[in-house]
């Protein structure tokens, strides 16, 4: 049997999240240990002057079901074309295993997420190395990647149509 | 249907007909068979080829889809082969090619509860 891989979004530790395989993603203005839900609470608001920041959040695969040899090289991208709107932005990096805290202020070190393309994607498991075996099953692979929304006053209210942020890795 | 992960099975074979399944290393086998699950789809068997390693790629829609797309890859001296679990169809590269597919957002707006 092939592994089975979930995403997960990251709340408490560098190893407590929530399933979001088949979920959604939705970056709030309450922390993911508050809400890692996706409803209409908590919404981003469009600021005056400047620039909002939602509050981070922190992906990282899990590994449910194990593969017969191993999973390797994981990588983070986007379809290279940012279609959220003028005014808004994701910034991403990878932070490694070191879960940090969740924050609403500007991203340090980041770099737009729709920079990163299949051609040129993020490293995945440039800290917690792979490959991942058999023996890593029911435990989180590989970095975490932490991303947040930026909103300028340009940007316009309303909901947003969803984005696309591919995780692909490789397995034997 | 089966996961998207196991629609497709591989199998290698050995000059004397034995059968390898597991692993990733394809070195002194003859031929590289994809064979699906489900008779809808296509069976692959490649000869001809110097044979070096397999592996398979998944892609997750990682913002909420799940498991988009599964690709088998095999790496030949003379090519890459790569076999979409989605619908069976092969993509032949040069040896080196890494291909990395993008995943298109399912549609979320307005936001689902």
């Amino acid at each position: 049997m092939a592994a089975t891989i979930q995403i997960h979004e990251m709340t408490t530790n560098a190893d407590t999240g929530v399933d979001k395989t088949s979920g959604t993603v939705r970056f709030k203005a309450v922390a993911s240990t508050t809400s890692t839900t996706a409803d209409a609470n908590n919404p981003l608001v469009v600021p005056g002057a400047g620039t909002a920041y939602s509050y981070v959040k922190k992906l990282r695969p899990y590994m449910e079901a194990p593969p017969n040899t191993n999973i390797s090289n994981i990588r983070w991208y986007s379809d290279g074309a940012n279609g959220f709107g003028t005014g808004i932005g994701v910034t991403a990096k990878n932070i490694g295993t070191t879960f940090g805290t969740h924050y609403d202020t500007a991203m340090s070190g980041g770099s737009d997420l729709f920079g990163y393309t299949s051609g040129s994607p993020l490293d995945g498991d440039g800290t917690d190395a792979g490959p991942f075996v058999p023996g890593d099953d029911n435990t989180y692979i590989g970095d975490i990647i932490e991303l947040q929304m930026t909103v300028a006053s340009t940007a316009s209210n309303g909901a947003l149509s969803a984005e696309s942020l591919t995780c692909a890795f490789d397995e034997i | 249907m089966k996961p998207l992960q196991d629609r497709y099975q591989w199998q290698a074979t050995r000059p004397d007909e034995s059968l390898l399944t597991t692993g990733g290393d394809l070195f002194g086998t003859v031929m590289v068979s994809l064979i699906p699950e489900s008779p809808l789809f296509p069976r692959h068997d490649f000869t001809g080829l110097t044979f070096f390693r397999r592996f398979a790629r998944g892609f997750l829609q990682a913002m909420g889809g799940g498991l988009q797309e599964y690709l088998h890859c095999i790496v030949c001296q003379e090519c890459r082969i790569y076999c979409r679990s989605t619908t069976g169809a092969i993509l032949i590269t040069p040896p080196d090619y890494e291909l990395y597919l993008s995943c298109t957002p399912t549609p979320k707006n307005p936001p689902s509860f």
